[in-house]
């Protein structure tokens, strides 16, 4: 594999220059890497969760260390320099429709997690996608394929936020030079990485960057959904991009043990 | 989706004046669309009754340029034919918002030829004033001649350090009959406040926001920039817990900034998307704070200094944050920029410019 797809600060190398993206960054929009233990990921799952996570905590341990392998084996360490390695666990949940699940099971158990942390503060949702939202999964952000799996069988991913201050055409164009095992920034797993870290777009003496859900559109493919902090509050929100680039944009994408 | 209050306004505005009111109706499917509307600020004329602290117009008024800096500014000033043409395009291009500012409109001789030039049957006319001359008689006259709503300064609930803010006894008291004034002869309100360094968590601000609610009043939040008069009280400049107070208050009271979201639309820094102003020398500046400018209306189109705009890295993609009070990077700029120049705004190409970076600034 190659070993210089990402930069020594965790961010993708983009060399095509296709589509929309900043080739010099001022880290302006920053997130902080979380000071937080495996122990900590661990509590604040099963606690959420409740009966819908299974693992051990040694369970869960080894399954972070066999992705964090595949990932050094596969020459892609350097993704791990943008923030430490955020865990996502996906529980293995039957569903018909990935908004319901997104919308009914993830959101809510994100406010959960984000008021334990913030009882002051709240995580506020809004213009939601509904059921009859005509959007459309991007075939090559392999969500299809974490949703099909987590129907019969719970996951555990680790999260990384490496596009900063691309445009949504340009992340994906380089997200489809890596390895199937990863997923671009779906609602799930970018939603699960925020219920492990519901801090992660909050911070008191700058701001933190917003986070795209890019692995399906709005009812249009030039908007989409996001997540972001508001002072000290959290949001879910949709926006259009019409497929330009911010400074202040950001896709993540996760890596699993399909 | 409008709350009751603001859709009767608005169901009032379409009886009287339904051109008007369609296009302010349109407003949210345009920014789907891509396109803009931003809110045009007209400074005919700075000048000016009061010498406030704060005043981001101060380095153009000619007390500033004719005394301070002993400058005489002989650019060409804008003209009620150039107000005229002004409209137009701003008609043509779905613009529906006009702030007539200054200095103090409500000194201007011509102010009642400058909204008939606007032309309130196009379009939706604000004016701002600190309500020194805002008595009953004054605030109907001006609502008979179509102007909409105001937006009047008030910065401190505590009426010394008001007057003393504004350098004028008497002014908060003349704040206080306007008010009444406004409200009485039906033209819609605001108040309008400059939120310095750490006046978020007195106990003033937040009997200034309760004040406010319970009228009935939206209380608009401006942050301290470091420009005009502020240059010389970088103190007053906030930082970002001040804003996150402010975004906390409005969770409970009528409070809102330029950046507030509105209806679960979160627009973030407006710098043309949201607001333009046009210089008494033409120049169109993409916020009241910033002395850049981003091209001439006596040399360029409307449309062409709005895409130039919206193509800047510093201006155009969305940012949480308000850029000249808040990005430490891009107020270096400015002042180093601004600095050169004894006549502002800068002119385009000298400060914003076709290969602005913003790595690279």
């Amino acid at each position: 594999m190659e070993d210089n797809l990402f930069n020594s600060s965790g961010r993708f190398e983009y060399k095509s220059h296709s589509y929309p993206h900043h080739k010099k960054v001022r880290n302006y929009f920053k997130i902080i890497s979380p000071d937080k233990t495996n122990e900590y990921f661990y509590n604040k799952f099963k606690t959420i969760w409740g009966n819908l996570f299974t693992l051990s905590f040694e369970e869960f341990n080894n399954e972070i260390e066999k992705i964090n392998k595949r990932i050094d084996h596969d020459g892609f360490d350097n993704i791990k320099k943008s923030i430490s390695p955020l865990p996502v666990y996906i529980p293995k949940i039957e569903f018909e429709n990935h908004i319901n699940l997104l919308t009914e099971n993830y959101l809510p158990k994100l406010k959960d997690s984000f008021k334990s942390e913030n009882p002051e503060y709240d995580f506020s949702a809004y213009n939601l996608p509904t059921q009859n939202t005509k959007n459309s999964i991007v075939k090559i952000s392999n969500y299809e394929k974490l949703l099909e799996a987590s129907k019969f069988k719970s996951y555990v991913g680790l999260f990384f936020p490496c596009f900063n201050e691309f445009s949504k055409k340009a992340a994906l164009e380089c997200f489809k030079q890596l390895p199937d095992y990863f997923v671009f920034s779906g609602g799930i797993d970018t939603t699960s990485a925020l219920i492990s870290y519901p801090n992660l777009l909050i911070r008191k003496e700058g701001y933190a960057p917003l986070l795209w859900i890019g692995a399906f559109d709005s009812e249009r493919e030039d908007a989409a959904y996001h997540f972001e902090g508001y002072g000290y509050n959290l949001t879910f929100n949709r926006k259009v991009h019409f497929n330009q680039c911010a400074e202040s944009w950001l896709f993540g994408i996760t890596a699993f043990n399909f | 989706m409008l709350n009751k209050s603001e859709q009767e306004k608005r169901n009032e505005l379409m009886l009287r004046k339904p051109y008007v009111a369609r296009k302010l109706a349109k407003i949210n499917e345009m920014e789907e669309n891509g396109e803009i509307s931003p809110i045009i600020r007209l400074e005919k004329s700075y000048l000016c009754n009061f010498q406030c602290s704060h005043c981001s117009a101060e380095y153009y008024m000619d007390r500033h340029t004719d005394k301070v800096l002993k400058v005489q500014d002989k650019r060409e000033k804008i003209d009620l034919n150039d107000i005229r043409n002004l409209s137009k395009q701003a008609d043509e291009l779905g613009l529906a918002r006009f702030v007539i500012t200054g200095g103090e409109p409500l000194v201007m001789k011509d102010f009642d030829a400058v909204v008939e030039a606007i032309n309130p049957e196009k379009h939706y006319i604000i004016t701002d004033t600190n309500g020194w001359f805002l008595d009953l008689n004054r605030a109907k006259h001006i609502k008979s001649i179509g102007v909409e709503k105001v937006q009047l300064s008030l910065d401190s609930f505590i009426e010394k350090e008001h007057d003393d803010f504004r350098n004028r006894p008497g002014s908060y008291k003349r704040v206080m009959r306007a008010i009444d004034a406004s409200l009485d002869a039906g033209l819609n309100l605001i108040l309008s406040t400059v939120l310095v360094k750490g006046r978020g968590k007195t106990k003033e601000f937040e009997d200034l926001c309760r004040f406010s609610t319970e009228k009935g009043i939206g209380l608009y939040v401006s942050y301290a920039k470091p420009t005009g008069s502020c240059t010389d009280h970088p103190e007053f400049v906030i930082d970002k817990e001040d804003a996150d107070i402010v975004r906390e208050l409005e969770k409970k009271y009528n409070v809102f900034t330029h950046m507030t979201p509105s209806y679960g639309s979160f627009k973030g820094c407006i710098t043309v998307k949201g607001i333009i102003t046009v210089t008494s020398t033409a120049e169109i500046t993409p916020c009241p704070y910033i002395d850049l400018s981003l091209g001439n209306l006596k040399q360029n189109s409307l449309k062409e200094i709005l895409n130039r705009g919206m193509k800047n890295p510093w201006l155009g993609p969305y940012r949480p944050d308000c850029l000249i009070g808040e990005d430490q990077q891009f107020i270096k700029f400015h002042t180093k920029v601004t600095s050169k120049y004894k006549l502002l705004p800068v002119p385009y190409g000298e400060g914003f410019a076709d290969d602005n970076s913003l790595a690279d600034s």
